[in-house]
């Protein structure tokens, strides 16, 4: 039993890794280490969507076989047609890990974010799910889904169902939490255990590409030690996954906007389209992307119209099709219009309510305040910068905007659709888990920003050689000096 | 290019640390290391949620699911448990009218859940689960098999037979001869 389940697994993480490898073969090792996971969870569910609209059941027979297909196909392709050698596939050239020995404090992180991943894995094993929301939605629409083959199964049956808003979420979260259910397991919490160690590996991947291995930890360490999100992460919420579609789609743009090629534009609008195809609420983030893009073009001197709607129009064409995807498939396929019409609707027209502001203010600073929440997470973000804010000039400024307009633009939301009488309900809980998706991006900012990485190259040159000028150029870019 | 030789530059100077800068920023590290962990929010996170955790799995390392699940949820799951063993998939299970759907010292959440029937199809699928205030209103009402007993409500329910021992909690099946069924069936 316990080969098979490994085997199942070891499957689906070459599908992903074989994947990453067609959409970018330049990813470093641990970047496709880190995406594997999740991006053979996103071709299974892709396949569900698509079996279950032609009518056919998805069975474990069908995970199976599709594992295989698909990676056999990847191999021959990746090896014969593109001709990549096992080198490339595993980015051994691009793989460089110097580190000196004894670097005490890149050892210190280490065991310290491994602790806390041993602990929260450890933890999330041993209990099954037991959260309301798991147990009412996802791990329920796992569970089903699994037993049924179907997406709409029998949760949306209007005789005998049951379903909330929760269940018509978009399939990914689904599909990493049906994976065990497939397998014959009692519950989802190894997928999510493998989904946040993946991310981690991600993270870790993706900031240590913009600073040193050491500040590279320390951004990590931010990540997995934000009290409630690491909490949550134990637990079956889609909360937290998402946060790698979210966090990665904003980093994969900045990374489009200081080397804009079609594969860093690829990539980042199919990490922004999976954040859609994992939370629908994640459509306003694209709009952030699009304006990182629009900064760095006009910066670049772009002043041609063809040259915006073509970076801007690849750019949401994979997220407006994974949204469209989900909402035709929720529209024809579901068995009721539960999943369409459940929703909330979005006021078009801003109006001015200072009540609902302060109440809103309330709100936040009680979250900012509580530790237990974000811990000091959001509050070195603000530090951060602020120390930055002469640098609002600088390329790495882009990351920067598309932060912070993501914030806003969260903020907008729940302020235009929150009811009146669910504003404390809906602030202390889904606006509270909301912002978890941007958790890993503050991680990376506050890792790879223009001070810190001067900071640590100060603490790291020997005493004697640092000069008044090293101090000063904490605050201001080298370009101003 | 550009890239290769900043990094370059980076790994040069990360192979050369001069031991007293290591030593120095290792001190800091730690300092701030313990100081954060000093908050209240990271210490829940390291006593509360790892910590704790760890010796709960070190004393308990073979727990089954319905204890893990009793010891999360209390009374509730364990009687939602008790159904799910003693019916049939195909059951249609009748629950009680919300007013009787309580479960003395269990905590104060799962107890409310109980009243609501994603909750408690989560622990029944593919059982389908009624409850009596759908009276007239549910299709599946006259398609009960089993009553869900819940401080002994629900044995006036029971078609052709009675029970002379009446627990305060149980399930039974709504009529005698599925009840003689299940039980050549055990």
């Amino acid at each position: 039993m316990f080969v098979q389940i490994a085997f199942v697994f070891i499957l689906i993480f070459a599908l992903g890794f074989l994947l990453c490898n067609a959409i970018k073969s330049d990813l470093s090792l641990d970047e496709k280490i880190g995406m594997a996971y999740p991006l053979g969870i996103v071709f299974l569910s892709l396949l569900m969507v698509l079996m279950n609209s032609a009518g056919q059941k998805f069975s474990f027979s069908f995970l199976v076989l599709g594992c295989v297909m698909v990676n056999s196909l990847l191999a021959v392709y990746l090896l014969r047609i593109r001709k990549l050698g096992i080198s490339e596939l595993l980015s051994i050239s691009s793989f460089r890990f110097s580190i000196s020995f004894p670097n005490l404090s890149f050892f210190l992180l280490l065991s310290t974010i491994i602790y806390i991943l041993y602990g929260i894995t450890t933890k999330s094993l041993y209990w099954p799910t037991f959260s309301y929301d798991g147990m009412t939605g996802y791990e329920q629409m796992a569970m089903v889904m699994a037993a049924e083959g179907f997406i709409n199964n029998s949760i949306f049956d209007p005789i005998s169902g049951y379903a909330t808003l929760r269940h018509p979420y978009p399939p990914f979260a689904t599909m990493t939490f049906a994976i065990p259910y497939f397998l014959g397991l009692g519950t989802s919490k190894v997928s999510m255990a493998i989904m946040f160690i993946s991310m981690v590996v991600y993270f870790w991947a993706m900031i240590k590409k913009h600073t040193t291995h050491t500040l590279a930890l320390l951004g990590t360490l931010v990540i997995v030690s934000t009290p409630e999100y690491v909490a949550m992460s134990a637990i079956t919420m889609t909360n937290v996954i998402h946060s790698l579609f979210v966090s990665g789609a904003l980093v994969a743009t900045f990374v489009y906007c200081k080397s804009p090629t079609q594969s860093n534009l690829l990539w980042a609008s199919l990490l922004m389209g999976l954040n859609l195809w994992t939370r629908t609420e994640g459509v306003v983030i694209v709009p952030c992307g699009c304006l990182m893009i629009l900064i760095a073009l006009y910066r670049m001197k772009k002043r041609s119209i063809k040259d915006y709607a073509l970076s801007l129009g690849w750019y949401v064409s994979i997220p407006l099709a994974f949204f469209g995807v989900w909402q035709f498939f929720l529209k024809f396929f579901i068995k009721n219009d539960f999943g369409v019409s459940g929703g909330r609707d979005f006021p078009l027209t801003l109006a001015i309510d200072n009540d609902r502001i302060a109440q809103m203010y309330e709100h936040i600073s009680n979250l900012m305040s509580n530790s237990v929440f974000y811990g000091i997470t959001f509050l070195l973000f603000i530090i951060t910068l602020v120390v930055n804010i002469r640098r609002y000039k600088s390329q790495n400024a882009i990351f920067t905007y598309g932060l912070l307009s993501s914030f806003i633009i969260y903020l907008i939301l729940y302020y235009q659709m929150m009811p009146e009488n669910e504003i404390r309900l809906m602030m202390t809980t889904s606006f509270r888990r909301g912002l978890f998706m941007l958790v890993p991006a503050v991680g990376f900012y506050i890792a790879t920003n223009s001070f810190m990485k001067q900071l640590f190259r100060i603490l790291y040159t020997p005493y004697n050689q640092i000069k008044a000028k090293d101090f000063r150029s904490l605050f201001i870019s080298y370009s101003t000096k | 290019m550009a890239e290769k030789k900043s990094n370059q530059t980076r790994n040069n100077r990360s192979s050369s640390i001069p031991p007293i800068n290591n030593l120095v920023v290792f001190i800091i590290m730690i300092a701030l290391i313990y100081a954060i962990s000093q908050i209240y929010g990271y210490k829940w996170l390291i006593s509360n949620i790892i910590e704790d955790n760890i010796k709960i799995i070190e004393k308990h390392p073979n727990l089954s699911y319905e204890k893990k699940m009793e010891a999360k949820l209390g009374g509730p799951a364990t009687y939602l448990l008790h159904l799910k063993k003693n019916t049939p998939k195909n059951a249609t299970i009748l629950f009680p009218p919300d007013s009787l759907m309580n479960i003395e010292n269990a905590p104060e959440n799962p107890n409310k859940w109980l009243k609501g029937k994603s909750w408690t199809s989560y622990f029944l699928y593919p059982r389908r689960v009624v409850y009596e205030r759908e009276k007239g209103s549910s299709l599946i009402y006259d398609s009960v098999t089993h009553v869900a007993i819940m401080n002994h409500w629900g044995y006036n329910k029971l078609k052709d037979y009675t029970v002379t021992t009446q627990s305060e909690f149980n399930v039974l099946p709504l009529t005698r001869a599925q009840l003689q069924q299940e039980k050549s069936t055990q």
